[in-house]
C-alpha cells in the first residue's frame, strides 16, 4: 500500500473510486464496526474497508453480514455502546433493513451511526430506481447527497459529526455515478478512535414499549426541526444572483453535470444555480425564499422529487412532479441539456440522442449455472422456474428463469405457485433456483415455511462458493466473512436438513446427463417428501484459484455440425456463435470447460484434454 | 494529441470481460501522474457479464464523470460492433482507435485480439490497445509501465507489460504515423 501510494501520490492525493473514498472516510472518522452485504453499486465500500483494516492492522471489526437487516442491527448496537459505526448497502438492501432503521430513528444513537445507501438511477444493476432519500424522510433521519468521490469522502466524515451532534442515524446517499467514478481526492489519515465501549441502560429508550415510543417520536420531531437550522441544511447559491427570472436547484451528481455543461454554455451564464447537500430535512423557509425570489424555479435531482415536494408552495416550481423532467430513468448530461435549454427559453440546438442498442449480459463461458439451467430445462421442460437475485438471473436467456422478485423470493414463490396450481388436473413441476449467498441472505425462512406448509417443489441451490455478481465476496458457506475472525464456513447440506428438508442431493452440474437424472428423481421424490433440495456445486469460473485445478479442454467443431443453431440458442454460451456453414467457437472467450459436448444433438462439439 | 496540456475526454467501449476497467484505470493514473486532474466513470455489476461496458475519462477541470454526446476527443473501442453504436459520442474531428482487423471506418485499427492470440497473450488485448493509445497521447512508455506495476496483479504483470510494449511498438510503426 505504502509503496503503491509513493509511486502515484502527489500531495497525499490518490485516485479513488467513490466507494473507496467512502471507506477511507469511515475509517478516518474512527468507526470501530463496519458492516455490509454486497450489492451493486455499494459493494466496494466494505471490500476497501477490509483491505485497509488488514493493511494497517486496525482494531476494526468489519464484516460481510448475512443480510442488510443483520448488518444494520450489529452497527446500531455498537453505536449505542458509544462507538462510531457504519453500515453500507445498495438501495434495495435498505428495504431489507427497513425494520431496524425505522425503529433506530426513534431511539437515536450515541456513537455516530452512518448508513450508506447507494442508489441506482437507470437502473443499471437493480430491481428498482427507488430514491433512498425518500426513505430517510420516511424514517425522519437526515440524508446527505454527494455528487463526486471527493464529496462522498467529505460528506461521510460530516455525517458522523452530524449523527453525534443530534444523536440520530444519518444516511449518506451516493448514486451509481458517484460510487463508480474515480477522482483524485486528498486521502485522510486513519487513526483508530480509542473511545471505550459504554452502554447506559435506559430501557424506556432501548427497549421501549408503545407508551414511551410516543415520547421518542416527539423527541425525534424536535431533532428534525433543529437539524433544518444546521449549517449543513443550507441552500448554497453557486452561480448567478439570488434574484433573477430563472433558478435551478440541484443536488448530488446532477449539480456536477450542470456545472460542467455551464462551462460550454455562455447562454446559461445568468442562470441562478443553487446546490443542496442535505436534501432532507430542509428548512421550508429557505425553499420558500427561493420560489419567491425567482419567476421560475426548476428542481433537478435523482431519482424522485424529494426536494421538490418540500417546497411549501410549488406554483412556479418545475421538475419531476409536473413532468418537466422525466419521472423515470437516469438524468445524464444528454437528457438534462435540452430540458434546461427549454426551461430557459432557448432553442434546442442539441442533437437528439438515439438510444444505442446494448449487448445483453450473459453468464460467463464455463459458468456452471448455465449447465444447471440447461439440465433443469431438459429434465422438466414444462416446469415453472422461479429464480432469484444474482448472476443466475441471467438464466432467463436460456428460458430457465420465469420469475425474479427480490432476495429469497425464489423459494416463497415456488411455494406460492404450488398452492396456486395444486387443485389443477396436472399441476406443472416447480423448480426454484437460488444462489448460495442469496440462500443465506433470505432463503432460510421461506425454506422452513415451505416445509411446514406442505409445499412441493424442487429447490436447486446454485452453489458457486461466492457472491459472484458483486465481485466475489465470501459467504457464510465459504467462511472468512469478518476481518478479525476465521471460520471454515457452514455446510449448506446441514442447514437444508435443519430446515426440515429430508432429501438433500449434492451434484456438480458440469455432468449434464447426471444432473438431468437427479432433477427428474428429485421431482418424483417431491410428491412424497414436499421440498427436495439439490445443491448444484461448482466453483465460480471467475475464481482464479479454481481455474488452475479444473480439467481444461481444447474445443472444436467437427464436420458433423449442420449449423442447426441448437447449441447457440439453447445453451447460450458466449463462446458459441453462428458462422456461415457451422457453429464457430471463439477461442478468446471459450474457457475449455467441455460442457457443451453434452448439448449438441449431433455430437459435433468435440473436447480434447489440454 | 497531447494530454499534458489539453483538456481531453476519452470514451471507451467494449464487452464485459475485455478489460475496459483496467484500461480506463491505467489511463487515468497515467494522466494523474502527469499532474492533471482526472475523473472517470465505470460500469460494474451485471453488465460486466459479457454485456456492453462503457467507461469515460475526463482529463482537465471537470466536475462530473460522464461525457456528453458529441464531446469525446478519443473513442477507444475494444470491440468494433459496439464501437459503431457509440460513434455519436465523438466530437467533430475526434478520433477512433479500435480493436479490429478491419481498417475501414476508424481512424486507427489495431488487431489487438489477433496479435494477443498469436503472441500467446490471451486476455491482454486491452493492454495492447493501451500501449497503442499511450503512444498516441504522447506518454512515456516507462511512465505507463510504472502505473501498470502499481495497479496490476502480480500474476499477470509480466504479460501486461509485454502486451503494452507490443501495442506501443505497433503505434510506432511507420504506417500508423501517417497523419489522419
Amino acid at each position: 500500500m505504502e509503496a503503491e501510494s509513493d509511486n502515484i501520490d502527489c500531495k497525499n492525493e490518490k485516485i479513488l473510486l467513490g466507494n473507496e473514498a467512502i471507506a477511507y472516510a469511515v475509517l478516518a472518522s474512527g468507526a470501530s464496526v463496519v458492516t455490509s452485504y454486497p450489492g451493486t453499486p455499494a459493494s466496494e465500500i466494505l471490500t476497501t474497508v477490509m483491505k485497509l483494516v488488514k493493511e494497517q492492522d486496525l482494531p476494526v471489526h468489519a464484516e460481510w453480514s448475512i443480510n442488510e437487516k443483520t448488518a444494520l442491527e450489529i452497527a446500531f448496537a455498537n453505536s449505542i455502546s458509544n462507538k462510531r459505526s457504519a453500515v453500507a448497502m445498495k438501495q434495495v438492501g435498505l428495504n431489507v433493513a427497513a425494520d431496524p432503521v425505522m425503529s433506530a430513528a426513534y431511539m437515536g444513537v450515541r456513537g455516530g451511526l452512518v448508513i450508506i445507501v447507494a442508489d441506482d438511477p437507470g437502473p443499471h444493476s437493480s430491481q428498482t430506481e427507488q430514491d433512498s432519500r425518500f426513505f430517510a424522510m420516511f424514517a425522519k433521519i437526515p440524508v446527505l447527497d454527494p455528487g463526486s468521490p471527493e464529496e462522498a469522502l467529505t460528506m461521510t466524515m460530516a455525517a458522523f459529526k452530524l449523527s453525534e451532534k443530534y444523536k440520530t442515524p444519518v444516511m449518506v446517499r451516493p448514486t451509481t455515478r458517484v460510487c463508480h467514478a474515480r477522482q483524485a481526492v486528498a486521502v485522510p489519515g486513519i487513526t483508530p478512535e480509542a473511545r471505550p465501549a459504554l452502554f447506559e441502560k435506559e430501557p424506556h429508550r432501548w427497549a421501549a414499549t408503545p407508551g414511551p415510543r410516543l415520547k421518542l417520536h416527539i423527541e425525534l420531531n424536535t431533532k428534525v426541526k433543529s437539524i433544518t437550522h444546521d449549517p449543513l441544511a443550507g441552500v448554497k447559491l453557486l452561480n448567478g444572483k439570488d434574484e433573477s427570472s430563472q433558478a435551478i436547484v440541484a443536488s448530488g451528481i446532477t449539480y456536477a453535470y450542470l456545472k460542467d455543461i455551464m462551462q460550454n454554455k455562455p447562454e446559461w451564464r445568468d442562470l441562478s444555480l443553487y446546490k443542496i447537500d442535505m436534501p432532507y430535512p430542509l428548512d421550508p423557509e429557505s425553499l420558500d425564499h427561493i420560489s419567491r425570489s425567482h419567476t421560475n424555479v426548476m428542481v433537478v435531482e435523482e431519482t424522485e422529487p424529494v426536494i421538490e415536494y418540500q417546497f411549501p408552495c410549488r406554483r412556479n416550481v418545475r421538475g419531476r412532479i409536473d413532468s418537466t423532467i422525466p419521472n423515470a430513468g437516469e438524468l445524464t448530461p444528454d437528457i438534462l441539456t435540452p430540458i434546461i435549454d427549454t426551461f430557459l427559453g432557448l432553442k434546442r440546438l442539441y442533437p437528439e440522442i438515439h438510444t444505442t442498442k446494448q449487448r445483453r449480459p450473459s453468464l460467463c463461458a464455463g459458468c456452471a449455472h448455465r449447465a444447471a439451467f440447461y439440465a433443469i430445462k431438459k429434465a422438466l421442460p414444462k416446469g415453472i422456474y422461479t429464480s432469484d437475485i444474482g448472476c443466475y438471473t441471467l438464466g432467463l436467456n436460456l428460458g430457465a428463469v420465469d420469475t425474479c422478485l427480490c432476495m429469497g423470493a425464489a423459494i416463497s414463490q415456488a411455494a406460492g405457485f404450488f398452492h396456486a396450481f395444486k387443485h389443477e388436473e396436472s399441476p406443472p413441476p416447480i423448480v426454484a433456483t437460488i444462489g448460495d449467498s442469496t440462500f443465506f441472505h433470505a432463503g432460510i425462512p421461506p425454506s422452513v415455511n415451505a416445509i411446514v406448509t406442505g409445499a412441493r417443489f424442487v429447490l436447486v441451490i446454485l452453489d458457486n462458493a461466492t457472491t459472484a455478481m458483486t465481485g466475489r465476496q465470501p459467504t457464510p458457506g465459504t467462511g472468512s466473512v469478518a476481518s478479525d475472525f476465521n471460520h471454515d464456513g457452514l455446510s449448506l447440506e446441514q442447514i437444508l436438513e435443519g430446515c426440515g428438508i429430508r432429501s438433500v442431493i449434492t451434484k456438480d452440474p458440469y455432468d449434464i446427463p447426471g444432473f438431468i437424472k437427479i432433477v427428474k428423481d428429485a421431482y418424483d421424490l417431491s410428491a412424497s417428501q414436499g421440498v427436495v433440495a439439490i445443491i448444484a456445486r461448482h466453483p465460480c469460473i471467475q475464481d482464479r484459484a479454481m481455474i488452475g485445478t479444473q480439467q481444461a479442454f481444447t474445443m472444436s467443431v467437427t464436420d458433423d455440425c449442420n449449423a442447426c443453431g441448437y447449441c447457440v440458442k439453447e445453451f447460450e454460451c458466449p463462446a458459441l456463435e453462428m458462422g456461415e456453414d457451422t457453429v464457430v467457437i471463439d477461442p478468446t472467450i471459450c474457457s475449455g470447460c467441455g460442457v457443451c459436448v453434452h448439448v449438441c444433438p449431433r455430437r459435433a462439439l468435440e473436447a480434447k484434454p489440454l | 494529441m497531447d494530454i499534458n496540456n489539453t483538456d481531453t475526454q476519452i470514451f471507451m467501449v467494449g464487452r464485459g470481460g475485455q478489460g475496459i476497467l483496467v484500461l480506463a484505470r491505467a489511463l487515468s493514473e497515467i494522466a494523474f501522474k502527469k499532474g492533471r486532474r482526472v475523473i472517470t466513470s465505470e460500469t460494474h455489476g451485471m453488465a460486466m457479464r459479457g454485456g456492453t461496458v462503457t467507461s469515460s475519462l475526463k482529463i482537465g477541470d471537470f466536475a462530473s464523470p460522464l461525457i456528453p454526446a458529441g464531446c469525446a476527443d478519443i473513442l477507444i473501442g475494444l470491440e468494433q460492433n459496439d464501437t459503431r453504436d457509440y460513434l455519436h459520442m465523438l466530437r467533430p474531428g475526434g478520433i477512433t482507435i479500435v480493436n479490429t482487423e478491419d481498417r475501414n471506418d476508424f481512424t486507427y485499427a489495431v488487431d489487438a485480439t489477433g496479435i494477443a492470440l498469436n503472441q500467446g497473450l490471451k486476455g491482454s488485448a486491452n493492454m495492447i490497445m493501451l500501449g497503442f493509445v499511450i503512444r498516441y497521447i504522447n506518454t512515456d512508455f516507462y511512465d505507463a509501465c510504472a502505473v501498470m506495476e502499481s495497479i496490476s496483479p502480480k500474476r499477470v504483470l509480466d504479460q501486461n507489460i509485454k502486451a503494452l510494449e507490443i501495442g506501443f511498438e505497433t503505434a510506432s510503426n511507420e504506417k500508423y504515423n501517417q497523419s489522419h
